[in-house]
């Protein structure tokens, strides 16, 4: 009785709907409320008797016979457990877009519950015939409903619709018609039984049948035009119900066909995902946004139909199409873009969370099928794998474009869409319920650094780090909106990230940390672009991750292609080598704290990467790391002459963090105890002050609200703690002694003498030296030289601001004094893990190496008794200076006419650039742009197949059943 | 107590050996351009009478500080070096640190009197200094590699460890060993004196007097006295690293004397580079002479 | 962003160590390069090797905050005034002013003219007055060395004079200068 209520009460909805007069739309309404309410708590009620809710096993099933007599003649439904969650999930959609339809086409209720049960038979359909009426039924009520909706273009979508549908109905006829020919039977079942030339017949008409109503790549077209055409109500209802319903039709549909080796699927799957990726990167409109996502999850599920089996297979291809059904449905409901909808706060995280989704971040459910499911064509398919891989990333970029392009768009008017808000709700129920599920799988044992010293070493950095940047997040200018809690996300992620025990845990943690962190870059003002590139880049650096991960089974111990992924995947995270334009772009954009914590906490989650990596390895060593030293080397030098030309004191930052991560790279591409002390020594020590720096920068943006030089300069006497702060910092990075930038330095050249990598230290050196250029730059652009009147209301930052910088200003004072506490820690510990060279000896505050000698506590005593010394010169010999203002200069007898038309700053290093002129320029955002002009090419190549022309997706259908069946024949 | 006694008598025989070398020098210049040129004792006048003005001005903090920090990093370069191989009593601080801390500490000075010229708020010291900076990090780079090559074909960082390599006689100096070497770190040595063709930094015809341009009265005295101790130190870090350092405080003084000559010469007969010509000749004649003795080195 | 504060009346020194520091003074004059009138370029000879001033400590400052000597170098435009008020003023004291040639004293060749400072001294307090239209290079080396003299002597207090007596000076100024903008007090 419940079955039967779960399928059928939306027909009678239907029915009764029809039956009743026009003029009571409220009476409808009641009645279609009515029914889909009973509908959905007897579906829910059938899936807990299935136990659906448990996703290991979808296979419990119970037959619903009705009618007289067998199928085709009645209606044979065998509704699984998978099935009734995707039930749900209809019966949800169907409900809260009711009003919707409610407010435009008030008429339109009969189809819509017609629509709602078509999909639900085809679910659940076991006849082959069975299925042919729900699919008639299903299209005509989809062009039904495209036709009655108020859109400008939607007869080009029902026209398009109703070709496809002609066609799919003529092919697929002719498949039943040689089924029943050749067994007699018209059962799903009975497809197995075919055999031959027929089987090849049923096969190839089929398999277009089932590609072209998925709408995989190549026979995408229409429906990107049905998306783009229709309206947003009933492209959501549409993917929310009859699209999830096709879907897992084919699903039951595929591993059934007569084809041989259902491999062919997952090349056809692969290579449309990429093709079809690659033409998405083109598109514009929210709706043909959606169209591309949908064609790459059909292509999911193709490659899911050719590569696994059995319960695996149901389990990824439910989680994966329900999921994305549902994130499309939100993004529907909220409208499009291109409509210049309101937005501020909760709206944007309705919007952000389903795109999340699509994207497979973690901890929302696609991303553990799509773990799950990658694991396993990485350990049996590996050319599929990378082109699958490919494909993801491709998608992810044109989701987060299309997501920044939105985000910007903030105003007062809140969303308030009961659809999409609940569709959010679900979405993140559903992930703590998955979660807790796949719980056993994660491993916080900590196993992939063994050295319980170096864990706590990172423990410590990102907790601390974490921690400084919390008092000054409520110190936010204008436009910029709350971004604590993802900071804090991040943070905690960062902070666990050591105690990963296996690879899905890493990434787990990874994902969080650095998306967390993409969302809070999103608050800051103005941030779309810096958005946009920290997303994709970590997209990248994320994929790249994960297919290390996998390609080496979950373990750490890896080499080889692995290996290599991983490290590339840790470079493109510390922005090296080209990659630092997202450094570049996110920093300025971040709001607040947050660039204190990208730049000083979370960069070193690559450091943790790279030592994890070598710490697995049977030498204790990076692969190539002479390269990587090289790598390091280069972008120490690239972005601390970058950072001298700079214009922006956020900017400056960002690529003096470039800059300076490229030692730790040096030190970590050595594999020896000199390298290693100084990477880790070094890491402790930018965390430490690039920290300060850029908390010194949120003071100055928050109390003068710009970061260009060109308005910033004197602040010195408004803002003397932020500027002490600043210059101690400054001293350390540029490796003065005796503050603490010089031991890492010391340590690394040290190092590489060891080894004989003279040409690297060489640079390194030659970067180091550079390095001042902008550490004055920064001092002399921000605080000293002329007060701009612009910025004469301006005051001390505040004290959640100053009070970190100082703690990490003492730090700085304490490690370049006393570096032997952190030494006598450190040596002992990488001494356990088995790198070659000699670690250097420490002789109470002297460090010894073969060659060199240190005595920093010495140095400290003499530079601060010296310095004492003049004080006290300058105090006892009486002498006492007249202050006068900065305005009050010999200026050729002259007074100065304005602060700002005698502050240096515009081009300051522009004899530096002159000098430079002999090279090339090489811009990184020129390769960059040449990359994506590459793929634009490429996706405006299978883009033209795409023609917006119905003849033409006819076209394509028939060729690729032709090519099929060429194909197929060839291979038989 | 006897190492601080040692120290104190460093510190003030290298001022009065700074600033009679610099009076010398402008004898020297006067004579190469057929004038009679002042007193060998004129620095010390200067000195006096600048000491001794009656009002002084200050522009800020770091402007207050700058000479502070001038002539503390002037005297951490002079204790870090060894005077006088074989008499310990003279090493001073030099077992704190080996050459590469000398290098850094070297910066010590010239950020100070960067941050005084930036606060100073006169655009032509924030000039200079950029000047300054964008030649300093080219000629750094050639005197590294010279540095470089020398320590490693040494094996030690330690100046002492270099100075007594160099006792076997005069062949055995680093300025016959490494002759390219060296030839690049006397390139360098002469910006780093401020010698023409690279005095970009301190040119009185464009950019008054560079960094030090508001300096006045006293200030300027301690920064006369920081850039005589810094010469000092610089002079005999380039004896102990070429040269063969000194066994005795005569041949300490001689040395000193003719390597303080020699960017006097040169400066007084060479016009002045532009900025961009003086950092880009830095960049690839000197580094070029220095690379083939690291090659040499590697190899 | 100028100082408003008036300007301290220096106490009187005397004894040894003043001695000493007046021969210090008096052996190293810098020199302001600033050049107010046709007077300049006789001042160019003196740096040369056929009169070589550095031979007596004297020595070209381009900047006023480091030099001791303002030379006021021939006849005085009103309009140049102002900018030599704030020269002198921005040189440290002890400071000194040799006023060169005949416009200086009592304007020279140009003694009717309408934008000729006619007698110097009633705007700026002159140490030395050199003679001549222009005096020679020779003169100007005399004129030098009585300045010397008269630092050693202990006789060279204009400056103290402009300082005591500087609400006399100012009224003088400002009524040649009637676009009065600068500071009242400098340092």
């Amino acid at each position: 009785m419940v079955k039967a209520l779960a399928i059928f009460l939306p027909l009678l909805g239907a029915f009764i709907n029809a039956w009743l007069p026009g003029k009571s739309p409220k009476a409808s309404r009641v009645v279609s409320y009515l029914m889909l309410t009973a509908g959905l708590i007897a579906v829910i009620m059938l899936s807990i008797q299935l136990g659906a809710w448990n996703l290991r096993d979808l296979s419990d099933s119970v037959i619903l016979s009705t009618g007289v007599g067998s199928p085709p003649l009645s209606i044979n439904l065998e509704i699984t457990a998978g099935g009734t969650l995707a039930a749900i999930v209809m019966y949800a959609a169907t409900i809260f877009s009711l009003h919707r339809f409610a407010l435009t086409t008030p008429k339109s209720q009969p189809l819509i519950l017609a629509l709602l049960t078509a999909s639900l038979g085809l679910l659940f359909a076991t006849d082959i015939f069975n299925s042919f009426v729900f699919l008639e039924i299903g299209s005509i009520v989809t062009i039904g409903l495209t036709a009655a909706c108020k859109c400008g273009s939607r007869w080009e979508a029902a026209i398009k619709a109703a070709l496809v549908s002609g066609l799919v109905t003529i092919l697929y006829l002719l498949a039943v018609a040689v089924l029943y020919r050749s067994t007699g039977m018209l059962t799903l079942a009975a497809l197995g039984n075919v055999s031959g030339a027929s089987a090849v017949i049923v096969a190839i008409l089929l398999l277009t049948v089932i590609v072209t109503e998925i709408k995989a790549f190549p026979l995408t077209g229409w429906g990107l035009d049905f998306y783009q055409g229709t309206s947003s109500i009933v492209a959501g209802l549409y993917s929310a119900t009859w699209s999830l319903a096709v879907l897992l039709w084919a699903a039951k549909v595929l591993p059934l066909l007569p084809i041989g080796n259902p491999i062919i699927y997952a090349w056809i799957g692969a290579a449309g995902l990429v093709f079809s990726q690659l033409a998405g990167l083109r598109a514009s409109s929210s709706g043909r946004i959606m169209g591309y996502s949908t064609s790459a999850y059909a292509s999911l599920l193709l490659v899911a139909a050719g590569t696994t089996t059995g319960a695996f297979y149901t389990q990824t291809v439910i989680v994966l199409m329900i999921f994305s059904s549902i994130a499309k449905f939100s993004l529907f409901m909220l409208g499009n873009p291109e409509k210049k909808d309101q937005w501020s706060g909760f709206g944007t995280l309705l919007f952000l969370v389903p795109i999340l989704l699509l994207a497979g971040i973690p901890p929302l459910p696609i991303f553990w099928a799509k773990f799950a499911f990658l694991a396993h064509l990485a350990s049996g398919f590996p050319v599929i794998f990378y082109a699958v891989l490919a494909g993801l990333l491709l998608e992810a970029v044109y989701l987060f474009r299309f997501w920044s392009a939105r985000s910007e768009k903030t105003g007062e008017k809140s969303a308030k869409r009961p659809s999409a808000v609940a569709a959010v709700l679900l979405m993140l129920l559903a992930s703590v319920w998955i979660t807790r599920m796949s719980w056993g799988a994660l491993d916080f044992s900590g196993s992939i650094i063994e050295s319980a010293g170096l864990r706590n070493i990172f423990h410590g950095l990102f907790a601390i780090g974490t921690l400084l940047c919390l008092p000054g997040v409520f110190n936010r200018i204008g436009r910029e909106k709350s971004y604590w809690f993802w900071l804090l996300i991040s943070g905690a992620a960062l902070t666990i990230l050591p105690a990963a025990g296996n690879g899905l845990t890493f990434y787990l943690l990874w994902e969080i940390s650095a998306f967390a962190a993409v969302i809070g870059v999103s608050k800051g003002t103005a941030a779309s672009k810096g958005t946009f590139w920290y997303a994709v880049f970590a997209s990248l650096s994320g994929y790249l991750l994960l297919g290390g991960i996998l390609l080496s089974k979950g373990s750490f111990a890896m080499a080889g292609v692995p290996a290599v992924l991983i490290t590339i995947a840790a470079l493109v995270k510390m922005g090296q080598f080209g990659t630092h334009l997202w450094n570049v772009r996110t920093y300025p954009a971040a709001p607040g704290t947050l660039p204190a914590f990208l730049s000083g906490t979370s960069s070193k989650a690559a450091v943790l990467l790279l030592v994890a990596v070598a710490v697995n390895s049977s030498s204790a060593s990076l692969p190539w790391g002479r390269v990587i030293a090289w790598i390091g080397a280069l972008t120490a030098l690239g972005g601390a002459i970058l950072a001298a030309l700079a214009p922006d004191y956020k900017k400056m930052l960002a690529h003096a963090s470039v800059s300076q991560l490229g030692y730790i790279l040096m030190g970590l591409g050595l594999a020896s105890i000199l390298g290693w002390t100084a990477a880790i020594y070094h890491t402790i020590h930018h965390l430490i002050f690039k920290m300060a720096l850029f908390l010194g920068a949120a003071g100055v943006l928050y109390r003068t609200g710009t970061t260009e030089f060109n308005n910033l300069g004197g602040l010195v006497k408004k803002m003397p703690w932020t500027f002490a702060f600043t210059l101690i910092s400054v001293i350390s990075f540029a490796s003065i002694p005796p503050l603490a930038g010089f031991g890492s330095k010391w340590l690394l050249y040290n190092g590489l003498i060891e080894q004989g990598w003279l040409p690297v230290l060489i640079v390194g050196m030659f970067a180091s030296v550079v390095a001042f250029l902008y550490s004055f730059r920064l001092l002399h652009g921000v605080f000293l030289g002329q007060l701009s009147p612009k910025n004469a209301h301006a005051k001390e930052a505040p004290l959640p601001l100053l009070i970190p910088q100082a703690l990490l200003a003492m730090a700085i004072m304490v490690l370049g004094f006393k570096p032997t506490i952190l030494l006598n820690f450190l040596v002992p510990v990488l001494e356990k893990i088995g790198l070659s060279g000699l670690a250097p000896v420490i002789q109470g505050d002297m460090v010894l190496t073969t060659m060199g000698t240190w005595n920093a506590w010495m140095v400290g005593l003499m530079v601060m008794g010296l310095f004492g010394f003049a004080f006290v010169f300058y105090w006892i010999s009486g002498h006492k200076p007249k202050y006068v203002g900065q305005l009050d200069i010999g200026f050729a007898g002259e007074m100065p006419p304005s602060a700002d038309e005698v502050h240096y700053s515009n081009n300051f290093f522009r004899p530096y650039q002159r000098a430079l002129s002999f090279l090339p320029k090489i811009h990184a955002q020129k390769i960059f742009s040449g990359v994506n002009k590459t793929f634009n090419m490429l996706g405006d190549g299978v883009r033209a197949l795409f023609t917006g022309d119905g003849r033409t997706y006819l076209a394509h259908s028939l060729i690729f059943l032709l090519l099929l069946f060429v194909f197929l024949n060839g291979g038989m | 107590m006897g190492n601080i006694v040692s120290i104190v008598l460093t510190i003030l025989g290298a001022l009065s050996w700074g600033l009679l070398l610099g009076g010398i020098s402008r004898t020297v210049t006067a004579r190469i351009h057929g004038r009679m040129g002042p007193r060998v004792t004129q620095n010390f006048i200067d000195m006096w009478k600048l000491f001794k003005k009656t009002s002084s001005i200050h522009h800020g903090g770091m402007f207050w500080m700058a000479p502070m920090f001038r002539i503390t990093g002037a005297i951490c370069v002079l204790l870090m070096v060894p005077l006088v191989i074989g008499n310990s009593i003279t090493y001073n601080m030099s077992f704190a640190g080996d050459i590469f801390l000398v290098i850094y500490i070297m910066f010590f000075g010239c950020l100070g009197m960067a941050l005084g010229a930036g606060n100073s708020g006169h655009p032509y010291a924030v000039i200079a200094v950029s000047r300054g900076l964008a030649q300093m990090s080219s000629y750094e780079l050639s005197f590294s590699i010279a540095v470089v090559a020398i320590a490693v074909g040494l094996k030690t960082f330690r100046i002492e460890g270099i100075v007594e390599a160099q006792q076997a006689g005069i062949l055995s100096w680093n300025i016959f060993r490494f002759p390219f070497a060296s030839a690049g770190a006397l390139i360098a040595f002469l910006p780093m004196q401020m010698a023409y063709p690279f005095g970009i930094v301190l040119a009185p015809q464009e950019i008054p007097i560079g960094p030090p341009t508001e300096y006045s009265s006293r200030f300027l005295s301690f920064m006369f006295s920081g850039r005589a101790l810094f010469g000092t130190a610089k002079l005999i870090l380039f004896v102990s690293l070429l040269f063969g350092g000194a066994s005795n405080w005569i041949s300490l003084l001689v040395k000193t004397f003719l390597l303080y000559m020699y960017p006097v010469v040169v400066s007084s007969v060479f016009p002045r580079f532009r900025t961009e010509q003086s950092i880009r000749f830095l960049w690839f004649v000197p580094t070029s002479l220095a690379l083939v003795d690291l090659i040499r080195v590697m190899l | 962003m100028y100082c408003n504060q008036r300007p301290e009346k220096p106490g009187v020194k005397k004894g040894m160590l003043e001695k000493i520091n007046n021969m210090a003074r008096a052996n190293s004059l810098w020199v302001t390069a600033y050049g107010t009138g046709c007077g300049a370029i006789e001042l160019r000879p003196l740096g040369t090797s056929r009169f070589d001033m550095e031979r007596f400590g004297i020595a070209m400052r381009p900047t006023p905050r480091q030099a001791d000597v303002l030379i006021i170098s021939g006849y005085l435009a009103t309009k140049t005034l102002k900018r030599v008020i704030r020269v002198y003023e921005q040189i440290q004291d002890p400071k000194y002013i040799i006023a060169l040639g005949s416009c200086t004293i009592n304007g020279g060749m140009y003694f009717d003219s309408y934008n000729t400072l006619n007698v110097l001294d009633k705007y700026l307090p002159v140490d030395v007055y050199v003679m001549g239209c222009m005096p020679r290079p020779e003169a100007v080396i005399d004129g030098f060395s009585l300045l010397m003299q008269k630092i050693k002597d202990g006789r060279a207090q204009g400056w103290k004079h402009y300082k005591e007596n500087l609400d006399y000076y100012r009224e003088n100024q400002k009524k040649i200068i009637t676009d009065w903008d600068l500071p009242d007090y400098n340092w």
